[in-house]
């Protein structure tokens, strides 16, 4: 799995800056219904709150609608975003999940 | 295709109008419209559990999305500044806040990746709009004769709860072939044109109508020909897998009362959805093979498992699947493991578990995939063409290796899982007894049982007549094995051609079959007897079938028996 993750503003940050990585969409069908509603339900698990980034749209991670929204075919480059408490440990497993290559894939990483 | 009375449902959905409510009411609004919102949700979640359980966990998974709405921050933060600051009445936030999200998402327009529909979202208005009006009369609940559904357009979940027993099809004005009310109606194998355009005006309630789903026709009052030519065409489809359309939701059980267990045969991981759709109790042969077939290189243990998982996952909780080892021919294999010279008779040589006995570590890699997919469901493994016991031994020695391995590795798996057999050789059959000590189950594989019993090659057309399931030495093979299996308390099932041929059903049955393992598409008509039949009518019928002496007599004394049993039966057998 190819996940870049770019700490730019340094390891102890997240907090109250906002942690960033991009993210490729490796889905063969896309950010369809299944991965966005996977995706809300283990972003709600978390303190933090966090945006995906298409260009100019933004979807809250916690957001199934929006997230579908972003209509992020495979291979669409997206921008993640995290701010809080446990952001650090939220980054890397929601990048993955996002970037997972199936919603079989993703339902496994969930159990 | 179904023809049948129209039943045309009010095409005028409920009008909200739009009605603010007064500062000081503001906050039992709220209350209101978060009650109807939690109650929405839970029964939306229950549509998932009992759709998973009908049609399997893909079907499902459509409720889990719509549950997950009611909760979805976007949505209900637009609700909120329509409650509060617009202080609008419930009904009309929801109308209103549901119909921007259909805008949004139409906007997306023929992006339609996103299996998300319309549909959907007026699925989700209606749950709420019920919760907070109160529950209409529902037209479709009061259907008594057999009925043809046309609707402006139908929700998933309203399709979902159409009742098979009564609704023979529906057809649409809206939705799409993509949609998941499309989607739905084909999972319950119910005929449907979804999106036909604009029709209602030319319908009323007891026309005539003819749906046919395969080719996406609606015919409105048909004239008495193109009636008749239909008819023929329904009843000719019908006599070949009709019954079961109504019986699908039975359960397998015989006259009186005894359960039979119904379980699919699958070569691909889709095909569980063919299992759940004709309400299989899970799959009871998974041949591997279709892993292996048409590349250079051998499969992964990360490619077995993902296969493993699709099927668990399709599957849903409480239904088995036997995952069987690789079985097939060296001569079938990938370059690398085909013998350096051909042999001479490759179906009593180096094949199924002979090879992998040979190739330890390629028979390891999948051992240990089947082990990994233990942790997620009710897996259970099972060896082909065992023919010795100390062949059989040699199997569990490896399985608990990599059992072992696994567990230093802290990697989960089940270590009881169930471990079976299957009997296809007739040396193994005739030590039934002794291996059935060492297994938790036996799967009879009649199509190599006979070939073997028989030593005749169905393909070599000079030879093909001697190979037979009813001929008498197999029958005496497979009653020997059921005897023993049931001495020692294993669990033993058929999976080979046989069970699935409804001609046979009775004589299994009567030699003490509980379980029968079949492809999918048989399970129907299989079923079909099996509710037409009684346990002690089933003992008679195997216990004459024992007494004669060819497979001709055995086959034609099966076929009286059937007319009798179930007369508007067709085909089977060696018809």
């Amino acid at each position: 799995m190819s996940v870049t993750i770019a700490m730019e503003n340094g390891p102890l940050l997240g907090e109250n800056n906002p942690l960033q990585a991009m993210v490729v969409i490796r889905n063969p069908r896309g950010l369809h219904m299944r991965p966005a509603m996977m995706i809300a339900r283990l972003a709600a698990k978390y303190q933090c709150t966090g945006t995906l980034r298409k260009q100019d749209r933004k979807a809250s991670l916690r957001s199934m609608t929006q997230l579908m929204l972003l209509a992020a075919l495979q291979g669409t480059e997206l921008e993640l975003e995290v701010t809080g408490e446990d952001a650090q440990v939220a980054l890397p497993i929601l990048a993955k999940a996002i970037a997972a290559n199936s919603s079989e894939d993703l339902e496994l990483m969930l159990k | 295709m179904a023809i049948g009375p129209a039943l045309v449902l009010d095409a005028e959905g409920v009008r909200i109008p739009q009605k603010r409510v007064l500062p000081s009411q503001v906050e039992a609004e709220v209350t209101r419209l978060h009650t109807a919102l939690a109650a929405s949700a839970f029964e939306a979640t229950q549509s998932q559990r009992e759709i998973t359980q009908r049609l399997g966990a893909k079907f499902g998974a459509i409720f889990g999305a719509h549950a997950l709405i009611f909760e979805d921050p976007a949505f209900l933060s637009d609700l909120d500044v329509l409650v509060r600051k617009e202080r609008f009445v419930a009904e009309y936030a929801v109308s209103r806040a549901v119909r921007e999200l259909v805008e949004a998402f139409e906007k997306e327009g023929e992006n339609s990746f996103l299996a998300w529909r319309s549909g959907d979202l007026y699925d989700i208005e209606k749950r709420i709009l019920k919760h907070l009006i109160g529950e209409r009369r529902d037209p479709l609940r009061d259907v008594h004769e057999p009925s043809i559904v046309l609707a402006r357009d139908l929700t998933p979940s309203e399709t979902a709860s159409l009742d098979r027993n009564s609704i023979l099809a529906f057809a649409t004005e809206h939705g799409g072939r993509t949609s998941h009310t499309a989607i739905m109606a084909n999972a319950m194998e119910l005929p449907a044109v979804v999106g036909v355009g604009h029709f209602l005006a030319d319908v009323t309630s007891g026309d005539i109508v003819i749906v046919d789903g395969a080719e996406g026709i609606v015919i409105v009052g048909p004239d008495a020909n193109v009636l008749a030519q239909y008819r023929k065409t329904r009843d000719a489809r019908l006599s070949r897998s009709g019954h079961w359309v109504v019986e699908r939701n039975l359960p397998s059980v015989t006259l009186d009362s005894v359960p039979i267990t119904l379980l699919g045969n699958i070569e691909f991981p889709d095909e569980a959805t063919a299992c759940t759709a004709r309400g299989a109790g899970g799959v009871g042969l998974y041949r591997t093979e279709f892993l292996y077939v048409g590349r250079d290189s051998d499969p992964s243990e990360e490619e077995h498992f993902r296969a493993y998982l699709r099927v668990i996952s399709e599957m849903g909780e409480g239904r088995p699947i036997v995952i069987r080892t690789l079985d097939f021919g060296a001569d079938k294999f990938v370059e690398a493991h085909r013998p350096k010279e051909p042999e001479k008779n490759p179906s009593l040589g180096v094949r199924s578990i002979r090879l992998c006995l040979r190739d330890t570590p390629l028979f390891c890699k999948q051992l240990r995939a089947i082990l990994r997919a233990s942790a997620f469901g009710d897996v259970r493994i099972m060896f082909p063409m065992i023919s010795t016991l100390p062949e059989l031994r040699k199997c569990l020695f490896l399985l608990k290796e990599v059992m072992e391995d696994l567990r230093e590795s802290g990697i989960a798996f089940k270590p009881n899982l169930p471990i079976g057999t299957m009997i296809e050789v007739p040396s193994a059959a005739i030590m039934a007894a002794e291996l059935a000590r060492e297994v938790d189950f036996f799967s009879i594989g009649t199509n190599d049982l006979v070939q073997y019993t028989l030593a005749a090659d169905r393909t070599n057309e000079l030879v093909a007549d001697l190979y037979s399931p009813a001929d008498p030495a197999v029958l005496r093979l497979i009653k020997s094995v059921v005897d023993a299996a049931g001495k020692h308390g294993t669990g033993v099932n058929v999976c080979g051609e046989m069970s699935g041929d409804p001609l046979f059903t009775p004589l299994l049955v009567g030699m003490g079959l509980r379980q029968l393992s079949l492809a999918p598409n048989n399970l129907p008509p299989v079923k079909a007897v099996i509710r037409r039949l009684t346990v002690a009518d089933a003992e008679r019928i195997a216990a004459e079938a024992m007494t004669l002496d060819s497979a001709r007599d055995v086959i034609n004394y099966l076929l009286r028996e059937r007319k009798r049993i179930h007369p508007e039966a067709v085909g089977g057998g060696e018809e």
